[in-house]
């Protein structure tokens, strides 16, 4: 679950962004629309931890992301909240395979075989996890990255333009994954995005001016 | 997992790996061989020195008498008669007097005409045979029986001047001693009276073809000569005493070996110490490249290391990781420098007879393992500026410039 109250961000001698409320329990799915420099990635920053946040409260999992510690933040961060991003980074001298199970393992978590069976299988990726993540297409390595962020089972997944590169079939095929994952998880799902053609995948909508 | 990845990450640009060991290998290499050659050397000097306090010889170079009569490894200084040294040393001041007589040789290896007490300085035993009892008798050190295949009972001619013709009078193994590491392993021992008897008979046949003796050319052995004495004194007066009264009062030279081998020493010292002023520049070198090289990866991998702060990963496990990649390339770069420089003692010491005679080592030696720490300090030094790097990432600007 995730609550997002009264967020303010203001860059230094920049913009400054004013955030609507946001209040999501797990399962649920939020779509988060805007113009290019409207924040959208800001507010994926400090809903993630990645940013501190200047004004409001956020609580993911009835934690307050403020009172923790630089470095409790980032063990939080690799527990509760899985991210999905626009360039699917990945350690490019590990197999997909060590790649999803390094999430599991800098979070300091026991990965659930039968989780991580359940992913491979939903996402069709059993026949990519000895590759190297360069030698993948970017539809690979965005299913590969989506196995990642749900490794550790957390409530919330942020997603940053996650269809952006796909073409239609796939970006439906990949929106519709993403909500059945997070269901099945009890993830509250944020897709953060400028792509029109997900409306009619997630009623529940912001749009950021 | 953590181990996993450093590896895999070091083996992931094996090109930028190879530049970096190669420098850390060379420059250690460098340093290990020259580490291993003076122990070598220092410790073949000390064991021979043994405890001789003078060298009594005719004169000439100080150093010339050292090198020739305790490693035979130079020409002699000239020859002196035995009698009148006796007469030189009688008194309080001397222990022990070991006479030395050679000029001759047999397949390289020198004859010496001595006493037993030569074979008891250096503690040498007997692992067949008998020690000589009388003239044309001699034992064998480990190395001439092993080398030249010579057994006891066997007879062999010395050659005149080591290497000129063989001599008529034939020698006969008596006993053949066990490796002792010193000079002794390298001899063909006889007694004194052996020398003088072959000697005799070839003046006597110079004498008779109307030429001149080639011993009056050279410092092979006449009857009563001997080539140079070893020393022991009585007391520790004698230090200061004996060579004054020997150089002022008679025509030999008496030179205090310590001394020459410690000056011989330190002029070496001068070669080595450029040596390995040279090979810590290449260390330094090898240390700049590593930063290059993790410096240039960690551009490379800002993303992923940012990923893996959302991932959970602490600021100082990032640190940590190019902490330990520079250690592990500057590790694997020193354990192969040491590798590499016995690989290349171990060609030095099979070359020649002279590196023969030198019982090189290839355990680690203490400053060895300073050398380790010193190599491994350089990794870690060379890493430092890259993991600062990774430990101040911003991961939010890094994922936003992606």
């Amino acid at each position: 679950m995730i609550v997002a109250q009264n967020i303010v961000h203001q860059y230094p001698g920049g913009s400054s962004f004013t955030y609507p409320n946001i209040a999501l329990h797990g399962g649920e799915t939020l779509l988060i629309k805007g113009k290019s420099g409207s924040g959208k990635t800001t507010l994926l920053h400090l809903l993630s931890g990645l940013l501190r946040l200047q004004k409001g409260v956020i609580h993911i999992d009835d934690i307050e992301l403020q009172t923790l510690s630089a470095k409790s933040l980032d063990l939080f961060r690799g527990k509760h909240i899985g991210l999905v991003l626009q360039q699917h980074h990945f350690v490019e001298s590990i197999s997909a395979a060590d790649n999803i199970r390094l999430a599991a393992f800098l979070a300091n978590k026991k990965i659930d075989e039968q989780h991580l069976q359940h992913l491979i299988q939903t996402l069709g990726i059993a026949k990519l996890l000895h590759k190297l993540p360069g030698t993948l297409s970017v539809g690979e390595q965005q299913r590969v990255s989506i196995a990642r962020a749900l490794i550790n089972k957390p409530g919330l997944l942020l997603a940053d333009e996650p269809t952006s590169s796909l073409d239609d079939d796939n970006c439906h095929a990949v929106a519709s994954l993403l909500k059945a994952l997070c269901k099945d998880a009890g993830t509250a799902l944020i897709v953060v995005t400028h792509d029109n053609r997900l409306h009619a995948d997630f009623p529940n909508q912001i749009v950021l001016s | 997992m953590i181990g996993k990845l450093i590896w895999k990450n070091i083996w992931f640009k094996k090109g930028n790996l190879l530049l970096s060991v190669l420098l850390f290998m060379l420059g250690t290499a460098v340093i290990s061989l020259l580490l291993l050659v003076q122990h070598g050397i220092s410790g073949k000097l000390d064991r021979d020195l043994q405890d001789i306090d003078a060298v009594v010889g005719a004169k000439g170079s100080p150093l010339q008498l050292v090198l020739s009569a305790v490693y035979h490894v130079d020409a002699p200084t000239g020859n002196i008669n035995y009698d009148d040294l006796l007469a030189s040393t009688r008194g309080p001041l001397v222990e022990q007097v070991i006479p030395l007589a050679y000029g001759d040789g047999y397949r390289g290896y020198r004859i010496v005409g001595t006493t037993t007490d030569y074979i008891t300085k250096y503690n040498g035993e007997l692992a067949q045979g008998n020690i000589f009892s009388t003239a044309m008798e001699v034992v064998l050190g480990a190395k001439v029986a092993n080398n030249t295949g010579l057994k006891t009972g066997e007879h062999f001619a010395g050659n005149h001047g080591g290497d000129g013709d063989a001599h008529e009078e034939p020698y006969t193994v008596a006993g053949i001693l066990k490796p002792t590491g010193t000079v002794l392993d390298f001899l063909i021992l006889t007694p004194v009276e052996s020398v003088w008897q072959v000697h005799a008979h070839q003046d006597k046949t110079v004498d008779e073809n109307g030429k001149r003796s080639h011993a009056a050319d050279t410092a092979e052995s006449t009857s009563a000569d001997i080539t140079a004495a070893l020393i022991k004194y009585r007391s520790p007066m004698a230090i200061m005493t004996f060579p004054r009264m020997i150089n002022a009062q008679t025509n030999f030279q008496a030179v205090n070996p310590t001394l020459e081998i410690n000056k011989l020493q330190s002029l070496m010292g001068v070669g080595v110490d450029t040596l390995k002023a040279i090979a810590g520049v290449i260390m330094l070198v090898s240390a700049f490249s590593v930063l290059i090289m993790l410096y240039n990866r960690l551009k490379e991998r800002r993303y992923e290391l940012a990923l893996m702060r959302t991932m959970g990963a602490s600021r100082w496990l990032l640190a940590v990781l190019l902490l330990a990649e520079g250690l592990i390339l500057s590790l694997a770069g020193v354990l192969l420098g040491l590798l590499i420089s016995r690989g290349i003692l171990l060609l030095l010491s099979q070359a020649g007879s002279l590196n023969q005679q030198i019982p090189f080592t290839f355990a680690l030696l203490p400053q060895e393992l300073v050398l380790i720490g010193v190599t491994l300090l350089l990794g870690l030094a060379a890493a430092i500026i890259p993991a600062i790097a990774a430990f101040r990432l911003n991961i939010a600007k890094t994922l936003g410039d992606g």
